[in-house]
């Protein structure tokens, strides 16, 4: 029984944070009809903001702050740089577009910052451990997990209950009738990339105080895991990417569970090969989002 | 209340409207008709500040609109009912018509919706369902019913009679006359030339991008040398 636990609470966590990148891309995705797979790299850039702030000796929560603002910023960014231009194109242009500028980044970071991993020292109430009972959760794993509940819910509602997010999904149906509205359609883009960086920042945060340490790829792993989170849930749906992101947090814990040791390392082909099951046979994932684009 | 002087629309090496002008006054429909290409969406999506022109002028109540950004002409107090509906079809009828009032500052206003499903019946039974279910005639409303939720001072509509149901295009012109009476100004354009100048004012036919004709809407109606040469119908009578 506390084994039970034990898992559902690694499963909730690392679910939790898949959940949250999957719940950027899916934000950027249900607008553009494209998953931004410079998505990670945001995760990194906030790694790196995270690590310098608090190197230069910045309190914690201003460092997180800075980082986040440097997520969002770079978010928008990308929009305004790269994306804009391209806007009205096939979104597989957009995609290898988003493809260019995470390699870009990765470089960048690379030769910025160097190619080995920087240890981050998170504070005890992110590091820590307790235990309830005889369940050992660690610190991160349970903020992880409110954290991820309390946006999922905040998000959820300034998407439904605002004038912005009514604008948001008019402008991801049609771009010339949303300005027909009397929508600023421009800073509605800006603003759903914002809210994407923000996302992954949040994510990022847990993820490092999971990991421990930051390094110029660090984003990529989370952007996989995020994509087959976004089209087992369900392609720009924001519930399904909430749901993806848990069902692949507890599907890796179960093949964990499941696997002997030897085939451990087969995991992420299980998970991949997953996907591919996904995409065969329920390709609108398991939440099908109502406002899915059609181009 | 609206004012247009040699407006010019090009796209690329194409003109598509070439140097027009015409008004719209306080309180009347005036229809601008032509055929397919003449020019009449271009000069309304350049008067929206959807595509850029090329240039001219254009005013409304007096005011410089030339070259605004969308948003601020619907600010301004003119909205479109586009071509073809263009409702949005995964939104609930609703969620189109809160849209349609986003710029107010009272857009939740229960009040406003009220107002409009009175108008409009069968949007309110529709009010939960989502646009993309209703049929053509019902989204052709919900277009009109979106493009009023603004309160504009200023209306224009793109073809409301493509592919509708003749008893839902009756309905839909009376609907505009309606409108003109309790003080709208609306600009028209259509392709159904008799049913628009039997409900306009004044009328401008565009051919080619340039206005081939112009003149009080009866009097057109009238004139063999406007249904011959412009309308392409002889007799109206003969036609039907």
């Amino acid at each position: 029984m506390e084994l039970t636990i034990q898992y559902i609470v690694n499963a909730l966590s690392l679910g939790g944070v898949y959940a949250l990148v999957a719940l950027g891309l899916a934000i950027v995705f249900s607008i553009f009809g494209f998953i931004n797979f410079a998505h990670g790299e945001l995760l990194t850039l906030f790694g790196y903001v995270l690590f310098y702030a608090l190197s230069a000796g910045l309190p914690f929560g201003f460092a997180v702050i800075l980082g986040l603002a440097c997520a969002m910023a770079c978010a928008v960014l990308m929009e305004r740089v790269a994306f804009r231009p391209l806007r009205g194109a096939n979104p597989v242009t957009l995609l290898v577009t988003s493809l260019a500028i995470s390699g870009a980044l990765q470089v960048m970071f690379q030769i910025g910052f160097g190619t080995r991993p920087k240890p981050l020292v998170m504070p005890g109430f992110l590091s820590g451990a307790f235990n309830v009972g005889s369940i050992y959760i660690g610190s991160a794993q349970a903020i992880s997990i409110i954290v991820v509940a309390l946006l999922a819910i905040g998000l959820n509602m300034f998407l439904n209950r605002t004038r912005f997010g009514l604008a948001l999904l008019a402008s991801a149906q049609d771009f010339d009738v949303a300005k027909l509205m009397g929508i600023r359609v421009n800073a509605i883009y800006a603003t759903a990339f914002a809210i994407s960086g923000l996302l992954a920042g949040v994510a990022a945060l847990l993820w490092i105080s999971m990991r421990g340490s930051v390094e110029p790829t660090m984003g990529f792993n989370p952007l996989v895991k995020a994509f087959v989170a976004t089209i087992v849930g369900g392609m720009g749906s924001l519930t399904g990417a909430v749901v993806g992101g848990f069902f692949l947090g507890a599907f890796e814990v179960v093949l964990q569970i499941l696997l002997p040791p030897d085939y451990q390392i087969f995991r992420d082909a299980i998970v991949l090969a997953t996907l591919i099951a996904f995409l065969l046979f329920r390709p609108r994932g398991l939440i099908p989002a109502a406002a899915m684009p059609t181009k | 209340m609206l004012s247009v002087e040699n407006l010019v629309v090009r796209y690329g090496p194409i003109e598509a409207v070439k140097g027009i002008s015409f008004e719209v006054r306080e309180g009347e429909i005036v229809s601008l008709l032509g055929p397919n290409g003449a020019g009449k969406t271009s000069t309304l999506a350049a008067l929206m500040g959807l595509t850029t022109p090329q240039s001219g002028e254009v005013r409304l109540s007096g005011e410089t609109i030339y070259g605004q950004g969308t948003a601020r002409i619907v600010q301004r107090g003119m909205t479109l009912s586009p071509e073809g509906r263009r409702v949005f079809p995964r939104l609930s009828v609703e969620k189109n018509l809160l849209l349609g009032g986003m710029i107010r500052k009272d857009w939740r206003n229960p009040a406003v919706l009220e107002r409009m499903y009175k108008r409009f019946p069968i949007l309110a039974e529709r009010r939960n369902q989502l646009a993309g279910t209703l049929s053509g005639g019902e989204q052709q409303m919900l277009a009109i019913a979106r493009a009023l939720m603004a309160s504009p001072k200023m209306l224009l509509l793109d073809e409301p009679s493509l592919g509708i149901a003749p008893k839902i295009v009756a309905e839909n012109f009376e609907l505009i006359e309606q409108l003109r009476d309790e003080g709208m100004t609306i600009l028209l354009v259509e392709q159904n030339v008799f049913q628009s100048l039997s409900i306009s004012d004044r009328a401008y036919v565009l051919e080619n991008g340039r206005i081939a004709a112009s003149g009080n809407s009866m009097d057109m109606l009238n004139s063999e040398l406007v249904r011959h040469s412009y309308l392409g119908v002889s007799d109206p009578m003969e036609a039907a």
